[in-house]
């Protein structure tokens, strides 16, 4: 472990990924108790569009899907509030969208392939220092900003009317929870590729919500799975020489597992 | 209409208001005020507009016309939301495996509006626990909210209500699902708020049988406002007779 720690990818690929997995984490957390486990998934697919066009026009592609990705997060909620539509028929329609218009920029220059291919199925162990920089701004930012908001998150979350009586602007509050969904997806692709990033928002923090008696439990618990997740999961990949992604999403379903077992033996939180 | 206090201050003035559910009409022009001090009993039959009422008035929704004031400002431009307290009515249907502590709820509360100063971490744990010892709960602090009874829940809310020591407490059918013997602890703990506390409180309730026992003013609608006065005149207006032969069960009390 101590030599795989002097490797420079290794050290890269460790940092983002600790700062995504604790963002997916606590994010995961309210996305789940609001019923909008999907919106990972849904975003993920309108952002393949955002690789595509960050690729076919030369840029950066975290970039382009950064950008991709949070207007897709406003469509998203105008849809809802203004176009009365459900929440997950929205993000069902957006996704859909999304993806065609990838598809359809991908069809107008194939030589872009390879690269996309890293993209839909996560390649952490290639990520540059650029990259783990901005991934961990960024992911800084969402923890900051979640954590800024816990409260008002956790109020909104929990009883959205009262929250509403209680004069908290839980509308823009939505908005905002979306927008850095959006964010996290973005900076979870290069984690585990887009096609997997739902999960990385989803396991840990379900293993969390499985065992936690409190709200403050719950975050912790989904953060240390999440975390534990993804440098179980560096190394696995490292040493047997499989993906990384496949391996951090299946290490963190483990443990999900391992949570139920635990909850029904004996509640030890 | 019955003579009030006229001396204590209107916080909150109810002017020509009206809302519509669609074309279907729910409120027709109702004018009242809630007086400093009030215990008001907004009673009604089903379908009524008790509950919209409410939610008007709390801004959650905005009447088809008529204005309401919230301690001198128009509803939309209200800010100080600390001096509101609301117990919703869904309070006793609460997801149970949703994880969050008795302690967690109740400083939700701590975020209605900016109040300053803003209290320090002491401080805060200070007014969660006092919040929680009005309500009987303070033992219960750590405990996830899903595993109490339906009327320690309703307790929790409250102390979620009153932990920011609000002016007026709104309660929206506090006792649904709630047994007898806990009623009576439940309306005791509300005529202490009211009494001793000085808080004033707006129960919205279709139990008629409580507002001999505790409250100090009826409000009664049908869509409008049918009678608004003391509970004793209430007693002896048409509007309570029309309301018993509506077939609604009355417990008479005296004080």
């Amino acid at each position: 472990m101590n030599a795989l720690l002097t490797y420079g990818f290794f050290q890269r690929a460790l940092f983002a990924g600790v700062f995504v997995a604790l963002a997916c984490a606590l994010l995961g957390v309210f996305l789940i108790l609001r019923r909008d486990a999907m919106i990972g998934h849904g975003l993920a697919h309108i952002i393949f569009a955002g690789v595509a066009l960050g690729l076919l026009l030369n840029m950066m592609p975290l970039i382009a899907a950064l950008a991709v990705g949070i207007l897709a997060a406003l469509a998203i909620m105008s849809l809802k509030d203004k176009a009365g539509v459900y929440g997950d028929t929205a993000i069902a329609i957006m996704s859909s969208i999304g993806f065609a218009v990838g598809i359809l920029i991908v069809s107008f220059s194939n030589k872009f392939n390879v690269d996309l291919f890293g993209y839909l199925f996560g390649d952490i162990l290639t990520i540059d220092s650029t990259e783990v920089w901005l991934s961990i701004v960024l992911a800084g930012s969402v923890l900051f900003v979640i954590i800024l908001f816990y409260r008002r998150f956790m109020f909104m979350t929990f009883d959205r009317e009262s929250a509403r009586a209680a004069g908290i602007k839980v509308k823009g509050l939505d908005t905002l929870l979306t927008i850095l969904t959006a964010v996290t997806v973005v900076l979870g692709m290069k984690v585990v590729g887009l096609l997997l990033v739902s999960a990385l928002l989803v396991i840990p923090s379900a293993a969390g919500l499985q065992l936690a008696s409190n709200f403050k439990k719950a975050i912790i618990l989904a953060s240390l799975v999440a975390v534990l997740s993804v440098i179980l999961g560096l190394v696995f990949a490292f040493y047997l020489d499989f993906p990384a992604s496949g391996t951090i999403v299946l290490i963190s379903a483990v443990f999900f597992f391992l949570s139920i077992v635990v909850k029904k033996g004996h509640k030890i939180f | 209409m019955v003579s009030f206090a006229k001396n204590s201050k209107i916080l909150i003035d109810i002017d020509d208001v009206s809302f519509n559910y669609g074309y279907t009409p729910v409120l027709n022009r109702v004018s009242f005020s809630i007086r400093s001090g009030d215990f008001l009993a907004l009673i009604g039959p089903n379908g009524s507009g008790k509950t919209t009422l409410l939610k008007t008035i709390l801004g959650l929704l905005k009447p088809s016309q008529g204005v309401i004031r919230v301690f001198g400002s128009p509803i939309g431009e209200f800010k100080n939301w600390y001096k509101i307290g609301y117990v919703p009515q869904k309070a006793t249907h609460i997801d149970p495996f949703f994880p969050v502590s008795v302690n967690e709820v109740v400083g939700m509360g701590l975020l209605s509006g900016k109040k300053n100063p803003k209290p320090s971490k002491k401080n805060e744990s200070i007014q969660l626990e006092k919040a929680l010892s009005v309500v009987g709960l303070e033992d219960l602090k750590d405990w996830r909210i899903g595993k109490l009874s339906g009327g320690q829940q309703q307790r929790v809310f409250i102390a979620r209500a009153i932990v920011n020591k609000p002016e007026i407490l709104f309660l929206d059918e506090p006792t649904t699902g709630v047994d007898t013997r806990t009623h009576e602890h439940f309306y005791k703990m509300l005529d202490d708020l009211n009494k001793k506390e000085g808080m004033t409180i707006v129960l919205v309730t279709h139990e008629i049988g409580i507002i001999n026992k505790h409250v100090s003013q009826v409000a009664c609608l049908n869509q409008s406002l049918v009678y608004h006065g003391t509970h004793s005149e209430f007693c002896r207006s048409e509007a309570f007779k029309e309301m018993l032969s509506g077939g609604h069960h009355v417990i008479s009390h005296q004080h």
